[in-house]
C-alpha cells in the first residue's frame, strides 16, 4: 500500500497526496458518472424492488407493508405462476443452447478463408441492429398462418404449414425461431474466441494425426469453453427475461402458451397496478436466475478450460 | 378558477351595458354616425377587463352581448343608426390588441393515443382551440396505446402529470379515480352550467365512480359495431341482397349459404362472429348482451355472466363454428388475422364482417366497387327476452389529473374537446356519433351515408351501460382464456363460463376486501 500522508498538512497549507492516492482519486472521478448512474438507476431500484415485494403498492398511494402476503400469493394462489415459469424455462432450455450451437457453427464457417467473409459476417450480425419490436412484427408476417412467406415456401414442397402464433403448440417454437435470428452478437464473440486459439495447437494435433473432427473436439471446443461459458451465463440471464417478442406478437396467447414470466409480471405492474406483487415476482425471478447462474458456475470447473 | 371567470364575465357584461348607457347619452349629444360609433367603442372598451379578452368567452360570447346592447340603444333612442357589426368588431379588436402584451402565455400539456388518420383531426382540434384561445398553447403528445399505462403511471407517480389525458373508460377510469389521481369534474360542470344531460346517460355512467364524474366522454363508448355484408355474394348464393339479418337464426342461415367449403378446407368465410378478433375479450360479452345477459352488477361487486344467457352465448358461438366450419380449428388462421380479415372482406374473400362504424369511410375509400349492406348485430331469437342491444363498457374520455400545472387551461381545453365544436367537428369528419347528444342532429353527419347514419343513431339508443370492474384487466385476461378453451374444446362452454366467472369473482372480491 502507498504511504498515507494526506492527513499531514504540508507547509503552505496544501494537502499532498501520494501518487497512488492521486491516481485512485482520478480513477473514481472518471468513474463517478457511471457509479452515480448505477446507484440511482440500477442499484436503487433493485433495493426498492426487494422492499416493495413486501408491500401492497399501486404507485398512486404510499406502499403498505404486508409482510410475506405477496410471496404466499405467488406460491399458493396464482393460477398462472407455474404456467409462466414453465413457458419461460421451455424457452430458455431450447433457445440458449440453440443460439450457442448456431453461433458456433456460423463462427466456424466464418473463421475459414472463404470468399466474401466480411460480407457474411456483416450479414449475420445485421439483425442485431433491428429492434426487437420491429423484428417481432416482421416475424409475425413471415410466419403468418395464412399469408406468411414461410407458409408459401412450405406449400411449394407440399409440407403443411403450422399455424405458428395461433397454435398453442407452435407459438413458442415460433418465438424461439425469432430468437435465433438474433444470433449475431453471440456469433461475433465466438468468432473472436476462435481467433484467439493459438494455431500451434492445431499444428501439434495435426502432426499427431488428428482429423478435423478430432481437432474440433480436442482443441477448438475446450479452448473456446471460457467464451462459451461467458455466453451461456449471459444467455441464461437475458433469456429468463424474455418479454418483447411475446408482448408484441402474441400477448401471451394462445391459451397462455407464450405467457412468459416477465410478461406476466408486466401485466401485474402496469395493467393491474399491483407493483408490490410484481416486485415480489421480480425478486423470485432474481433468486431463480441467481440459482441457475450459480449452478452453471458450479459445473464450470468440469468443462471450462482456461489456458494456463 | 371558474368563480373568478364568472365574476369577471358578469362584470364585463354589466360594464358593457353601463358603457352603452353612457354611449346613448353621447349619441344624444352629437349627431354624427362616425362619432357615435367611436364613442360607443371607446366607452365599452374601457369597461372590458383586459385579462379576459382573449379567453373564448369574450371572443365568442361577448360580441353577441354587445350586439344586443347596441340594438337596444338604436331602438330606444332612435337618434342614429350605428353600424353594430363595426362597433362589436372594433371593441373586440381594440381590447384584444391592448390586452395581448399583458396576457401571459399559458401551456396546456395534453397526452392522447389517437394516431394514424386521426392525428390530423386531433391537430385540427388543437388548432381550433388555440385560435379561440390565443394565450393558450396546447402541447399535444401522441402516446402509443400499448405503452400508455407505463407513461401515465410514471407521470402521475412522479408528480408531473400532463394537464389533460386521454384515458379509457373501461380500463383506467376506476383505477385512476379510486386512487384520487383525477380531478372530479362535477363542480366545474356546475360552475360553467354544463349539464350532464349533454351526453348520453350511459356515457356519464362510464366516467362516474363513487358518485362523481372523473372524466368527460370524448368518443362514444360503442364502436357502433355493425354487421356488414357483401350484397353481390349474398345474391349469388340465393339470399336477399338486402337481407338485414336480425336474429341468430337468420345469421346462421346466411353463414351456411355464404360459406364455401372444399372438404374440410374453408375457401370462403361466410360469417365470423368474432367481434374484435380471437384475442379480444370483447366479443363474448357483446354476444351475451345480445342474449339479454349481463356481465356485472351495477355496484360492480358481482360477476353475473355465469347465467343461462352467458353460457348460452358461448355455447351458441362454439356451436356456430362447429356447424358452419367443422370447428374453430378450420377457420382459425383466417379469422385471427385482425386487419387482414378486414382486408379480406374488402377484397371479397370473406362475405361479411362485424366491424365498427369506421367501415363506412373505409369501404368508400378502399373498396368503392363493393356493394355492401349493413345491419344491427343480431339477437338470440330463441330467448324470448332477448333483443338487439349494445353493451357499453367505456370508450375514450378526457380527464384532468390532480395537481396539474394549468387547471384553468386544462378545463377550457377539456370542455372544447368534449362539449364544444372541438368534439363535433372531429366526429363529423370521422362519420361517427358524438357522445354529445345534440351534435348528432347536425345534418353534416349523415350527408354521405343517410341510411347508414340512421342505423348508427339507433345503436346509440339501443346501448346499455355494463359497469367495468375495478380489476377489469384481470377479468379481460380470464375472459380470453375462457373463450379460447371453449372454442378449442378444452372445456365445454358451460364449464368455461363457470370457471371464468368463479375466477373473476375471486379477483373482484379480493379487490373490494383490500379496499376496505
Amino acid at each position: 500500500m502507498a504511504t498515507v500522508d494526506a492527513s499531514a498538512p504540508q507547509a503552505g497549507g496544501k494537502v499532498r497526496l501520494s501518487a497512488s492516492r492521486r491516481e485512485a482519486l482520478w480513477c473514481y472521478t472518471f468513474l463517478s458518472p457511471w457509479l452515480l448512474g448505477f446507484l440511482v438507476f440500477t442499484a436503487g431500484p433493485i433495493v426498492a424492488v426487494f422492499y416493495l415485494g413486501f408491500t401492497r403498492y399501486n404507485v398512486f398511494k404510499a406502499p403498505q407493508w404486508v409482510g410475506l402476503e405477496n410471496y404466499v400469493g405467488i406460491f399458493t394462489d396464482d393460477r398462472l405462476f407455474t404456467i409462466t415459469l414453465l413457458n419461460t424455462i421451455y424457452f430458455v432450455v431450447i433457445s440458449v443452447p440453440g443460439q450457442l450451437l448456431i453461433a458456433f457453427t456460423l463462427a466456424m464457417f466464418l473463421n475459414t478463408r472463404i470468399h466474401g467473409r466480411g460480407a457474411y459476417r456483416t450479414l449475420f450480425y445485421l439483425p442485431m441492429i433491428v429492434p426487437h419490436a420491429a423484428a417481432s412484427v416482421i416475424f409475425l408476417w413471415l410466419l403468418h398462418a395464412e399469408l406468411g412467406v414461410v407458409k408459401h415456401l412450405l406449400d411449394v414442397f407440399g409440407i403443411p404449414s403450422p399455424l405458428w402464433f395461433q397454435d398453442e403448440n407452435w407459438s413458442k417454437p415460433g418465438i424461439i425461431l425469432l430468437s435465433f435470428w438474433y444470433v449475431g452478437q453471440t456469433m461475433v464473440i465466438m468468432l473472436a474466441g476462435l481467433q484467439n486459439i493459438p494455431t500451434h495447437l492445431y499444428e501439434a494435433a495435426s502432426i499427431d494425426g488428428a482429423n478435423v473432427l478430432r481437432r474440433m473436439w480436442h482443441v477448438t471446443i475446450p479452448m473456446l469453453s471460457p467464451t462459451t461459458f461467458f455466453l451461456l451465463v449471459i444467455g441464461l440471464v437475458t433469456h429468463f427475461q424474455v418479454f418483447t417478442f411475446a408482448y408484441i406478437m402474441t400477448r401471451g396467447g394462445p391459451l397462455n402458451s407464450t405467457l412468459f414470466y416477465v410478461l406476466y409480471l408486466y401485466r401485474y405492474a402496469f395493467k393491474n397496478f399491483e407493483m408490490g406483487y410484481a416486485s415480489a415476482m421480480a425478486t423470485v425471478l432474481f433468486v431463480l436466475v441467481l440459482a441457475v447462474t450459480g449452478i452453471t458456475f458450479g459445473t464450470s470447473r468440469h468443462w471450462v478450460h482456461y489456458e494456463t | 378558477m371558474n368563480s373568478r371567470n364568472q365574476i369577471l364575465r358578469r362584470r364585463f357584461l354589466a360594464g358593457s351595458a353601463g358603457g352603452l348607457g353612457l354611449a346613448t347619452a353621447a349619441i344624444a349629444g352629437c349627431g354624427e354616425v362616425q362619432t357615435v360609433t367611436e364613442r360607443v367603442v371607446e366607452v365599452v372598451t374601457k369597461e372590458v377587463p383586459v385579462e379576459r379578452v382573449v379567453t373564448r368567452e369574450v371572443v365568442k360570447e361577448v360580441p353577441v352581448e354587445v350586439e344586443k346592447e347596441v340594438e337596444k340603444v338604436v331602438e330606444v333612442e332612435r337618434v342614429v343608426e350605428v353600424e353594430k357589426e363595426t362597433v362589436v368588431e372594433k371593441v373586440v379588436t381594440k381590447v384584444v390588441r391592448e390586452a395581448a402584451p399583458m396576457v401571459k402565455a399559458q401551456a396546456v400539456t395534453y397526452w392522447h393515443v389517437w394516431g394514424g388518420p386521426r392525428l390530423p383531426l386531433i391537430e385540427d382540434q388543437v388548432a381550433g382551440f388555440e385560435e379561440l384561445n390565443p394565450q393558450i398553447k396546447v402541447r399535444h403528445t401522441l402516446i402509443s396505446q400499448t405503452g400508455m399505462d407505463e407513461k401515465y403511471l410514471t407521470a402521475i407517480a412522479g408528480g408531473d402529470p400532463p394537464d389533460v389525458i386521454m384515458l379509457h373508460g373501461q380500463r383506467h377510469l376506476v383505477a385512476f379515480s379510486d386512487n384520487g389521481v383525477l380531478t372530479p369534474l362535477d363542480e366545474l360542470l356546475r360552475i360553467d352550467n354544463i349539464s350532464k344531460d349533454t351526453w348520453f346517460d350511459y356515457e356519464v355512467d362510464v366516467y362516474t365512480w363513487d358518485g362523481k364524474m372523473f372524466a368527460a366522454p370524448f368518443s362514444t363508448s360503442t364502436n357502433v359495431n355493425l354487421f356488414f355484408w357483401n350484397k353481390a355474394q349474398a345474391q349469388e348464393v340465393g339470399l336477399d341482397p338486402d337481407m338485414q339479418p336480425q336474429t341468430w337464426s337468420e345469421l346462421e342461415e346466411a353463414a351456411e349459404k355464404l360459406t364455401v367449403l372444399d372438404g374440410d378446407k374453408v375457401e370462403r368465410v361466410g360469417v365470423d362472429p368474432l367481434l374484435g378478433g380471437v384475442r379480444s375479450n370483447y366479443w363474448f360479452r357483446a354476444w351475451t348482451f345480445m342474449n339479454n345477459g349481463r356481465i356485472s352488477s351495477p355496484d360492480r361487486k358481482q360477476v353475473l355472466y355465469n347465467s343461462d344467457e352467458g353460457k348460452g352465448a358461448l355455447r351458441w358461438l362454439v356451436d356456430f363454428y362447429d356447424t358452419t366450419y367443422g370447428g374453430f380449428e378450420n377457420v382459425r388462421p383466417i379469422v385471427s388475422g385482425g386487419s387482414a380479415f378486414r382486408n379480406s372482406f374488402l377484397e371479397g374473400k370473406v362475405s361479411s364482417l362485424f366491424d365498427g362504424i369506421w367501415m363506412f369511410l373505409i369501404m368508400g375509400a378502399q373498396a368503392p366497387d363493393v356493394d355492401w349492406g349493413v345491419a344491427h348485430v343480431p339477437y338470440n331469437d330463441r330467448n324470448p327476452a332477448a333483443k338487439t342491444q349494445y353493451m357499453i363498457e367505456g370508450g375514450w374520455g378526457y380527464a384532468m389529473p390532480t395537481g396539474v400545472k394549468n387547471p384553468d387551461g386544462a378545463w377550457e381545453f377539456l370542455k372544447w374537446t368534449t362539449t364544444d365544436e372541438g368534439n363535433r367537428e372531429f366526429f363529423i369528419a370521422q362519420v361517427r356519433p358524438s357522445p354529445v347528444k345534440e351534435f348528432n342532429k347536425d345534418p353534416r353527419f349523415g350527408e354521405n351515408f343517410p341510411d347508414e347514419w340512421k342505423l348508427a343513431l339507433e345503436v346509440m339508443d339501443l346501448s346499455v351501460h355494463s359497469p367495468a370492474s375495478p380489476v377489469q384487466e384481470k377479468l379481460n385476461d380470464i375472459t380470453i382464456q375462457m373463450q379460447e378453451e371453449a372454442l378449442l374444446h378444452k372445456r365445454t362452454p358451460e364449464d368455461a363460463v363457470e370457471w371464468g366467472a368463479t375466477e373473476s369473482q375471486k379477483e373482484v372480491d379480493k379487490w373490494w376486501e383490500q379496499r376496505g
